[in-house]
């Protein structure tokens, strides 16, 4: 069955991004929702997250501009980009956020404009990965079809 | 560590309170307890819950957490929508409030429905520290979870609040 090694390919990849740490539990959960009545729950979930965090990264782009920094500011919008990426079990990119925070509350400027540009390259690491998860997905198809074809 | 247990404390008495409650027959909760689980009465097993959070992944996802627990869902951005829907006259067996919100938080949110009168379950849902957990608890919530929710979070919910189906 062509599609056997396509779903094999997929579920190593879907495993290389737990052992590589990028997904944690959390991912397992949104994929545990997924069902017949929401059978794409995950991909719209995580394509609701980079619609989501594309704004608020805009935002600390914006704000880290301005000089001298509002740690307060960049702090909270922080917390609410990290809350997000928990969401959706964005483990390296939770990590990140973790320390810009931690940047924000001693008053580290540099630290936090380095700890920014990490996350972003964690952020779009995660971004092209998962793209490639689900449309590998997509041209798998759904696990139980070949077996009905039969 | 002492904070964890002072958490512990609010909580257990808060449900000791609505366990109180529950056998006096308090409105909110008659009909749930009267149906037996298995029942055919559908109107009076539905419950109805309502989601309060300005994220719209967390609106999405506990939406669909309840969902699959085959309880009926609302969703509201912020905790000002949450009040003027009660003073509007809905009702609602759960409440689930996020504590940053635009216009009004949920600890504000949740101290008004309390004066209102709403003797719904609210369950805080948030990030924070165990501080401001404490702050949270005391302007009226029933319990409070950690976000993000799991399946397994929401159904320990369910069950010690009697809300399972």
């Amino acid at each position: 069955m062509e599609r056997n090694p396509m779903r094999r390919q997929l579920a190593i990849m879907r495993q290389s991004l737990f052992d590589q740490g990028y997904l944690d539990e959390q991912f397992i959960q949104l994929e545990e929702l997924q069902d017949d009545a929401n059978p794409n729950f995950v991909e719209e979930v995580v394509t609701l997250y980079y619609r989501d965090s594309a704004r608020i990264i805009l935002n600390l782009e914006q704000a880290l501009e301005r000089k001298p920094f509002d740690f307060n500011k960049l702090d909270g919008l922080m917390h609410q980009f990290k809350g997000s990426s928990s969401s959706i079990g964005a483990k390296k990119v939770k990590a990140e956020s973790t320390l810009f925070r931690e940047y924000c509350k001693s008053g580290n400027a540099e630290g936090c404009t380095r700890a920014f540009q990490q996350l972003k390259r964690e952020y779009d690491t995660l971004k092209r990965k998962l793209e490639a998860y689900f449309q590998l997905a997509r041209q798998a198809g759904p696990a139980e079809t070949a077996c009905r074809r039969k | 560590m002492q904070i964890a247990n002072s958490l512990s404390v609010l909580i257990q008495q808060q449900i000791s309170s609505h366990e109180l409650e529950h056998n006096t027959g308090s409105a909110d909760s008659t009909y749930r307890s009267s149906c037996p689980k298995g029942k055919t009465n559908k109107m009076a097993n539905r419950i109805m819950a309502l989601i309060v959070d300005d994220n719209l992944l967390n609106q999405r996802i506990h939406s669909t957490l309840l969902n699959k627990h085959g309880i009926e869902t609302e969703v509201m951005g912020n905790g000002k929508e949450a009040v003027d829907a009660h003073f509007s006259g809905k009702k609602f067996d759960l409440i689930l409030m996020d504590r940053d919100m635009p216009v009004m938080n949920g600890i504000q949110a949740t101290r008004k429905l309390r004066e209102m009168g709403v003797r719904s379950i609210i369950v805080g849902v948030s990030s924070h520290s165990s501080e401001q957990v404490k702050e949270f608890m005391e302007a009226g919530l029933n319990d409070y979870q950690e976000k993000p929710l799991t399946l397994t979070k929401l159904t320990s919910i369910l069950q010690r609040w009697n809300l399972s189906l």
